[in-house]
């Protein structure tokens, strides 16, 4: 495993609005190791957009970013002016937005979107950027002469998602954050998407950052995994510890939830409950009301555990988690 | 005892101008689908995105009319029955839709939506009987207690208590088949698995027909293993069958490809499928489909003969139904592979 590349301590989000306070991401705590694909698994609600967008430090109002240090290679990001963390954006951490549809600009041809974004960034020639643009198309498989003249109605939504794509790689940027990257779209052009981003990752030292609902996505390509739930980062292992041990009953719940094409079906269990509103929080632990271990007796829920490193590589807030190892 | 609902050779065109001068572009959604639905049996309808699939719940559900008249209810075409007859067949096929936020009136409410068909139909008298009626009802699909649900209005309860209450005002009236279209789609993954447990609970319990839309054919395993599966594409059943049988051994080529894409939840298994080499990934324009076979321009095993003739959906072995030229000679397609 390599050196840790993105750090993050103690971030919380806040969104003030007319019923209260909500802190979208409460107090998180992560390491990005260099070259990695991480996945960060949450469900609606969870907190991972923002914290995407906290880490180009582009949360949207009225949310600000309360507390909390990033360390990008060592550097402390959000002690920079403005205008120095938009050096770093594109040119060192790079997204791909959630809904690729809505992300380009739908009165500029796709050329017109490389241009602008290569040109805020660095001074490459307008002949250089159009080459390494069909580089990169044709590396998306896309044929780049029919797609630079285009404008984004004109391709469908696997095409539009490949372009961001390619968009996003045109400065080889260090991190690559994915925000939903397949979840508009259809199951085969999914696992195309996919297979790409594992070929990209596998031909670049690129590290990745990738934000789904969708365990599945996960098994196919994170190495580690995170799990949100209620703005807080519940667990985090490998992503085989994840699927075959977890250490938070959430964790645990959510994998037997999801029904597959393989597994026995008898075996499937819904989490009981539903996720907490963010203005009204449980005391202690937030995942208590559902929890079988709680439910059950073991824990009196009135702690809020911290993600605390209770193997060497493995995180996890709940105070019982010893009784989940196998 | 025949069918309840039976398609027999259903087409829907669609036709619209891009302006006034413009030549009519027309498309057709569904062509030539035959299926029959039965009393207390549970069907998956599986295809992606513009396959035709919730059109096709609409024509069963008598929103749409087909091109072609051939929807009937216990025998009889439902686009000529009059009076009685139509209500009845109105009253027995029930829809729920996606979008739950979407197919509640935002100004209603919960009482004053649900309570509506009950009068309609005049299962409830007055106010007093509909609120016995609804509290009931609410028990059954986990909404307890009734009254902090049915004074409110639909903004202030989350997608899951939505979709529950879609499923309650569904059964309000007794009906014989409910259409669901991606009922969980836009539900939390946490909660999915409770929503389609419900389904189960009443076709067991008042053996309701189930006609379950999605893209998604884990939950269509989930909800219809010992029912029937449906696959669309580009507007035909390409596959059709016991839902066991159709995906542990696919033999159309669109279903190979589809179960090859679908992620697994385990990274072992996961990481050892090979997606099929299609030859194309994105779906021909439905305005202009392909000639022959829909899928031959796409497909790895394609020979000159798909391009020329449709392939009708014939029987393979009992009970099942492919629609491929070549289905004797596709190899077998195994998990992992």
């Amino acid at each position: 495993m390599g050196k840790e590349i993105l750090k993050l301590k103690n971030i919380t989000v806040e969104f003030q609005l007319r019923q209260g306070i909500i802190r979208a991401v409460d107090n998180v705590s992560l390491d990005v190791f260099r070259g990695e694909i991480i996945g960060v698994v949450g469900e609606s609600g969870s907190g991972k957009s923002t914290l995407a967008s906290t880490l180009l430090n582009m949360v949207s109002a009225p949310g600000i970013i309360k507390n909390g240090e990033i360390y990008y290679q060592d550097k402390e990001m959000l002690k920079l002016s403005e205008e120095e963390y938009r050096q770093y954006r594109s040119r060192d951490i790079s997204m791909v937005f959630q809904a690729a549809q809505n992300a380009l600009n739908p009165v500029l041809t796709i050329r017109d979107h490389f241009f602008d974004t290569v040109k805020a960034h660095s001074n490459m020639s307008e002949k250089e950027i159009v080459d390494k643009a069909c580089m990169l198309m044709e590396y998306v498989r896309l044929q780049p002469k029919q797609v630079l003249d285009s404008y984004p109605h004109q391709l469908s939504g696997g095409m539009r998602q490949r372009v961001i794509i390619a968009l996003s790689l045109m400065l080889d940027p260090n991190i690559l954050i994915l925000d939903e990257p397949t979840t508009a779209l259809d199951v085969i052009t999914q696992a195309y998407i996919i297979d790409l981003l594992a070929n990209i990752h596998n031909d670049s030292d690129i590290t990745m950052l990738f934000l789904t609902h969708d365990l599945s996505i996960i098994a196919k390509i994170a190495d580690r995994v995170a799990v949100m739930y209620a703005g807080n980062i519940v667990e985090v292992g490998t992503v085989e510890d994840i699927f075959y041990n977890p250490i938070h009953p959430y964790t645990s719940g959510l994998i037997h939830a999801i029904p597959s094409l393989v597994d026995d079906l008898s075996a499937r269990r819904p989490i009981p409950g539903s996720p907490p509103n963010l203005l009204d929080l449980p005391d202690g632990c937030r995942f208590a009301p559902r929890c079988g271990y709680h439910l059950g007796g073991f824990c009196d829920g009135t702690v809020q555990g911290d993600l605390v490193e209770v193997m060497p590589g493995r995180f996890s807030t709940c105070l019982e988690w010893e009784r989940m190892v196998k | 005892m025949g069918p309840l609902i039976e398609l027999k050779n259903i087409q829907m065109i669609f036709e619209n101008r891009s302006s006034l001068f413009a030549q009519k572009r027309r498309v057709q959604a569904i062509e030539s689908v035959d299926m029959e639905i039965k009393e207390g049996q549970i069907y998956a309808l599986v295809g992606e995105s513009g396959c035709g699939k919730t059109t096709l719940g609409k024509i069963i559900c008598g929103l749409l009319k087909p091109s072609e008249e051939g929807v009937y209810f216990n025998g009889k075409n439902v686009w000529r029955l009059r009076g009685k007859e139509f209500t009845d067949y109105r009253r027995s096929v029930q829809l729920v839709h996606q979008d739950s936020y979407a197919a509640l009136n935002p100004a209603r409410t919960i009482f004053q939506s649900l309570s509506a068909p009950l009068f309609r139909y005049k299962i409830a008298k007055n106010r007093n009987e509909a609120y016995e009626h609804l509290e009931e009802l609410f028990e059954m699909v986990g909404l307890t207690p009734a009254e902090q649900f049915l004074y409110k209005y639909p903004h202030q309860l989350s997608g899951g208590q939505r979709q529950r209450i879609l499923l309650a005002r569904a059964l309000s009236i007794k009906p014989k088949l409910i259409v669901a279209d991606e009922p969980v789609s836009m539900v939390d993954v946490s909660l999915r698995i409770s929503l389609l447990n419900l389904m189960l609970d009443m076709n067991e319990k008042f053996g309701i027909s189930f006609v379950y839309i999605t893209h998604d054919l884990a939950t269509a395993r989930y909800i219809a293993a010992n029912g029937n599966i449906a696959v669309m594409y580009l507007g035909k059943i390409v596959e059709y069958g016991q839902l066991d049988n159709v995906l542990s051994k696919p033999r159309h080529p669109y279903l190979q490809a589809l179960l090859s894409a679908v992620p697994i939840p385990n990274p072992k298994i996961a990481r050892s499928m090979k997606p099929l080499p299609l030859k194309s990934l994105d779906m021909p324009d439905p305005t202009n489909p392909p000639s022959g076979c829909r899928f031959h321009p796409r497909c790895p095993y394609g020979e000159e003969r798909c391009s020329r003739e449709v392939p009708e959906l014939a029987a393979v072995e009992e009970d099942r139904f492919v629609a491929c030229h070549l289905v004797e000679k596709i190899p077998e397609w195994k998990w992992g592979q």
